[in-house]
């Protein structure tokens, strides 16, 4: 197995949440021909991103990097997620940073909220809507909404909607790590949907 | 205690500004980033006089001290052939001006007179009035030969109630400490401890971590400084007795009203530092990254929200 990238190696850095949004996006940025020329950076959860990022984004860093991404869910509100990071990066880099773009000078640094720019939800959102699309799918997909629903009427709800139904999923298609980043991995997920098109346009812009 | 720092044109540094120092505080960053530059800029605010000792205290000394060191004391090519180091210390602000060779500007800053204190070809410090004098010491937590220790703990207990202060620091270390003394045994002086067993037990049996730390604590106590240096303080010191040393540090530096800048290296030591103050009453810990870029080496003061999410993030500040 290649040893994986070094941040000192790398001049293009992209920061993520987790170590499961990690496997992920490794697997997504293969996809678009950037394997091992990217350090991916999870941040051990979005607690505290701010200050995660203050601390991350050094002068340093930012002088020795080419590029510089980072993805983060909407979660619960998009546009203020989006608005925050846009205003923390522009703040912390001198440059006019907006979601779902790229800036032009050195470093280049690009913002992406997840599912697809402007939704609520997460990385998981996106996924389960993509591979629910796939007609091939049909049929799995409605043995888990059945099992979802089971459970709710059952008084047991996800936290996390999503995440409950992609883990629901992998809980057969990868059980041995029913987690997004796993199953990536496991290339539980065809990555080739439209749904993708718009984060991978983004990846390839690395 | 020393509240802001600013250094310009000193060694690597193009313009240092560092607020909202700590009691205690370590410096990390890469090789050559300047850690060890920062302590002698610090030493420099605080006791001026002692310029002529800067050659050895902290790097390997050798030939003509003027062309090998103190011409290198400013940046090289620094504008004007000048560079300033100021702190604040309260409402005090301790100000130098350093000029080189090529130094011709006389219109200085306000606040500097012309009191020069020292004089070579390659460099001349001049001192600003109403500049305070801070004790500061220089030391290590290297592991001191019996000797040494027997010497440091005799002045700690010479001062008026330095007995009693060093055994309540220890006591806050491992509480089965009751008595800390110097034996005149037939074999020789030695630090005895008292932890309650059938007889008084030579220090060096009690643990490496309090061994080390009864020597900076004895250090402290006896020379009385108000700023402790200490350069690569993990050198030597074995990981699992890191955050001890700290807690004692951090106590020292307390009950001491002692400030203390601490340059390290490893992650496993800012760690056990953080560590050390998370269950302490007051945070009163900080962390000065330095980092180099182009135009010189840059720094700032992290807090105690930064350093938690450095650690939550697992980023590495050096």
């Amino acid at each position: 197995m290649p040893e994986p990238p070094k941040l000192e190696n790398c001049d293009r850095v992209l920061v993520v949440e987790g170590y499961s949004d990690l496997l992920f996006y490794a697997e997504l940025l293969e996809a678009v021909g950037k394997h091992g020329q990217v350090f991916i950076k999870p941040f051990n959860g979005r607690t505290d991103l701010a200050a995660k990022l203050e601390t991350f984004l050094t002068p340093q860093l930012l002088a020795a990097k080419q590029t510089l991404g980072i993805i983060v869910d909407a979660d619960t509100n998009a546009q203020n997620t989006a608005s925050e990071l846009s205003r923390l990066l522009t703040q912390l880099t001198g440059q006019a940073v907006a979601a779902g773009a790229w800036t032009t000078s050195k470093p280049r640094v690009g913002l992406f909220v997840t599912p697809d720019g402007s939704s609520n939800g997460e990385i998981e959102t996106l996924v389960w809507r993509a591979w629910s699309a796939d007609p091939a799918n049909g049929r799995p997909k409605g043995c888990v909404d059945e099992f979802m629903a089971c459970m709710t009427r059952a008084g047991l709800k996800a936290q996390s909607p999503d995440k409950g139904l992609v883990s629901a999923l992998l809980a057969i298609r990868h059980d041995e790590d029913p987690r997004l980043g796993p199953g990536a991995r496991a290339k539980v997920f065809d990555f080739n949907r439209p749904e993708y098109s718009q984060l991978k346009e983004f990846l390839s812009d690395f | 205690m020393i509240t802001e720092l600013a250094m310009e044109n000193f060694r690597g540094f193009v313009s240092l500004e560092l607020k909202d120092l700590k009691r205690v505080n370590i410096v990390v960053g890469q090789n050559n980033s300047g850690k060890t530059s920062l302590l002698e800029g610090i030493l420099l605010l605080c006791e001026p006089a002692r310029v002529s000792e800067l050659p050895r205290l902290f790097r390997a000394a050798q030939g003509n001290a003027d062309v090998r060191y103190f011409r290198w004391l400013l940046r090289d090519q620094a504008p004007g052939s000048k560079g300033e180091l100021r702190c604040k210390l309260g409402s005090v602000q301790n100000a130098l001006l350093l000029t080189g060779p090529g130094f011709r500007d006389q219109n200085l800053s306000q606040y500097i007179r012309s009191r020069q204190i020292y004089g070579l070809v390659n460099l001349k410090v001049s001192l600003s009035e109403g500049s305070k004098e801070v004790p500061c010491r220089i030391t290590s937590i290297q592991q001191r030969d019996p000797n040494t220790l027997v010497s440091l703990v005799g002045k700690a207990q010479r001062k008026a109630e330095g007995e009693e202060t060093l055994q309540r620091l220890l006591a806050s270390m491992d509480p089965r400490i009751k008595k800390v003394r110097v034996d005149p045994g037939e074999d020789g002086n030695q630090v005895i401890v008292d932890i309650g067993l059938s007889e008084l037990l030579p220090v060096s049996q009690v643990g490496q971590g309090v061994y080390r730390l009864m020597a900076i604590m004895a250090e402290i106590i006896g020379e009385t400084p108000e700023v402790v240096l200490i350069d690569e303080i993990e050198n030597g010191l074995h990981h699992s007795v890191q955050e001890i040393v700290w807690k004692g540090l951090a106590e020292t530096a307390e009950r001491l009203n002692v400030q203390i800048f601490a340059t390290i290296h490893s992650d496993e030591c800012f760690k056990s530092a953080h560590r050390a103050f998370l269950n302490r009453k007051n945070y009163d810990f900080g962390v000065i990254q330095l980092f180099r870029v182009e135009s010189g080496v840059q720094g700032r003061v992290l807090d105690r929200k930064h350093i938690e999410a450095a650690i939550a993030g697992e980023i590495d500040l050096r």
